[in-house]
């Protein structure tokens, strides 16, 4: 007898498959590895033996804002949206604990959402990076990072989702949250603060405290280290002089990690105290 | 549909101490004190507000609350989980997933329970669904729907039914299949809680009512003993082919009727509820014939009224 849990994990993932949503994201994430000019040069028959090493650092820069939107723009409907249509109420009417239903839910769309990345970075990861083992192994640890962004960000929409009062407040917060740590964080904090007033000090909290900016630094950190090479930003260069490269990895990763469980755990402590709408 | 075969209950199906639920300074249940017994069908009636809903959210486990519920003598507050396998639930509004078939939401249900499909077809014939397993839920009507809750509540053959408002968005046809679908289940021994503000959902389907208000339980008993209590009747307007004599007159009021005035050529009768059938058959016995009819019955809002010493704007 299955149990609850993985009933309602099936369903949220059978429900992205019907969706059609789960396969337009791994389309999305297949171009976006692949790179327009791939196709164009491919096309031309000129394209450079090098290509994948020449735009593998555009791609962190293309998929780590993209990844959080898709997640953030799906969990934070997940519970509001079941709520307002009555499902949710239902469903926990039923012999299931509100930690299977939570859990279930939370799960179901990180599959998917996981699944996805899979397919479409995959995919490309077969067709141009496998090529060459340097290549390949920076593509795979783009994509783990991608993972566990994409896992931080449904943790982060699942805190709005158990808080919001209807589905679209929700994806409304979810969307501006997703503007917060993209476009204001990037540009406005992050940039002023390296460029204009020097504060090397709040730089290092002011990234750890954005999971977009700890995945673009980790990713990059991993390229430099690469032979592949490639320019680390002021803020993953100040770490990599204070701490060293592999301690800042070892931290930067740690902290994604607490990045998916604390928002997990603070969003599961609401629903779980939270009446029944 | 087979009877019963799921987990049974014990003596008291619902045993509710002392239950209070509070949003702000406002008690939608007040100190809620209710024992149903095993077996029994329970009306709960009140204006809105009265925290009818709010007491099924309480029991299902649903809201937090202060105050002990158990179900089958386990607690809902402490093992809510299990307290619900004893319980099927239809809230006032059906809550489906629209992008799914008929079939398909059964299934999703019967896995949540851990019940095997095997019911499906059975459940679907009883609700009368058998030809829509195929059906997206949202091609089905509001009765349709409220059918297929039924059915979704009925899976895994739980002895205990929670109804909130049941017939509330049903037209009188879709009323009387539905109450007639209660009826067979409680024919077999379920026990079954319901809101509601529907008369006839009260005089067809029990006799024991509960009636809160602002929280508290203020009247228990039956129908007809809150409309004596209460003193509500009904009226009777009878047209009758010749003149309304006084023999007429006489019949009516051997027969239960009172307060006997004529208007406009028909006679008008102030009775018990009951009484009205028996003073037509009455006058039909003695030779009279009937042109027409028309019953205004009591109704429950006017109860309510009654009893919570409110008024109507």
């Amino acid at each position: 007898m299955p149990s609850p849990f993985l009933v309602i994990m099936k369903k949220e993932f059978r429900d992205s498959l019907k969706s059609r949503w789960l396969i337009s994201f791994a389309v999305t994430f297949f171009f976006l590895a692949l790179g327009v000019p791939y196709i164009i040069l491919r096309g031309g028959g000129v394209l450079p033996e090098d290509y994948p090493g020449m735009v593998v650092s555009t791609l962190v820069s293309l998929s780590v804002p993209l990844v959080p939107l898709i997640a953030l723009a799906m969990s934070s409907t997940s519970v509001s949206g079941e709520r307002e249509t009555g499902t949710l109420e239902f469903l926990l009417a039923q012999p299931a604990s509100k930690m299977e239903v939570f859990l279930g839910k939370y799960l179901g769309l990180e599959v998917s959402i996981t699944l996805a990345m899979l397919l479409g970075y995959g995919t490309a990861e077969l067709l141009v990076y496998s090529s060459n083992p340097v290549f390949a192994l920076q593509f795979l640890y783009g994509l783990l990072y991608s993972m566990m962004l994409s896992a931080a960000a449904i943790s982060i929409g699942f805190v709005v989702s158990v808080l919001s009062k209807g589905r679209v407040n929700a994806q409304g917060t979810g969307i501006f949250i997703w503007f917060l740590l993209v476009i204001i964080y990037d540009i406005g904090f992050l940039g002023v603060i390296a460029v204009v007033l020097n504060l090397n000090q709040y730089l290092v909290p002011m990234t750890l405290a954005n999971p977009v900016e700890v995945t673009r630094t980790l990713s990059l950190m991993h390229l430099a280290k690469s032979p592949l090479g490639g320019e680390l930003g002021p803020v993953a260069t100040y770490m990599n002089r204070t701490w060293g490269q592999e301690l800042t990895i070892t931290v930067l990763t740690s902290v994604l990690s607490l990045w998916i469980i604390i928002p997990l755990g603070i969003s599961a402590l609401i629903f779980r105290k939270q009446d029944a709408r | 549909m087979p009877p019963n075969r799921g987990p049974e209950l014990s003596s008291v199906a619902i045993e509710a101490k002392n239950v209070i639920k509070q949003y702000g300074s406002f008690r939608a249940v007040d100190g809620l004190t209710i024992d149903i017994e095993t077996g029994g069908v329970v009306a709960l009636l009140g204006p809105n507000g009265a925290g009818k809903t709010t007491f099924l959210k309480c029991i299902l486990g649903l809201i937090g609350f202060r105050g002990d519920i158990s179900v089958n003598g386990i607690s809902v507050q402490d093992h809510g989980k299990e307290a619900r396998r004893f319980v099927g639930y239809v809230p006032q509004n059906p809550s489906l997933y629209e992008g799914i078939s008929v079939n398909e939401t059964l299934r999703f249900y019967a896995d949540v329970r851990g019940t095997p499909y095997g019911k499906i077809r059975e459940l679907l014939e009883f609700v009368g669904l058998d030809l829509w397993g195929r059906a997206k839920v949202t091609a089905l009507s509001m009765g349709m729907k409220q059918r297929l809750m039924l059915a979704t509540a009925l899976l895994a053959d739980p002895p205990l039914l929670l109804l909130d408002e049941p017939t509330a968005n049903l037209d009188i046809r879709r009323q009387l299949e539905f109450r007639s679908l209660l009826n067979t289940l409680i024919g077999q021994g379920k026990t079954v809680v319901f809101t509601t503000h529907i008369l006839g959902d009260v005089t067809e389907l029990t006799r024991n009512i509960l009636v809160l208000n602002k929280g508290k339980l203020i009247a228990t008993g039956s129908v007809e003993q809150l409309m004596k209590q209460l003193d509500l009747n009904a009226h009777l307007y009878i047209n009758l082919e010749e003149f309304a004599s006084q023999k007429a007159r006489d019949i009516i009021v051997n027969s239960g009727g009172r307060d006997i005035t004529e208007e406009n050529g028909w006679i008008v009768a102030t009775c018990d509820p009951e009484k009205k059938l028996a003073i037509l058959n009455s006058l039909r016995d003695a030779g009279y014939k009937i042109k027409d009819f028309k019953v205004e019955d009591p109704n429950l809002e006017t109860a309510f009224l009654r009893l919570t010493g409110e008024t109507n704007a």
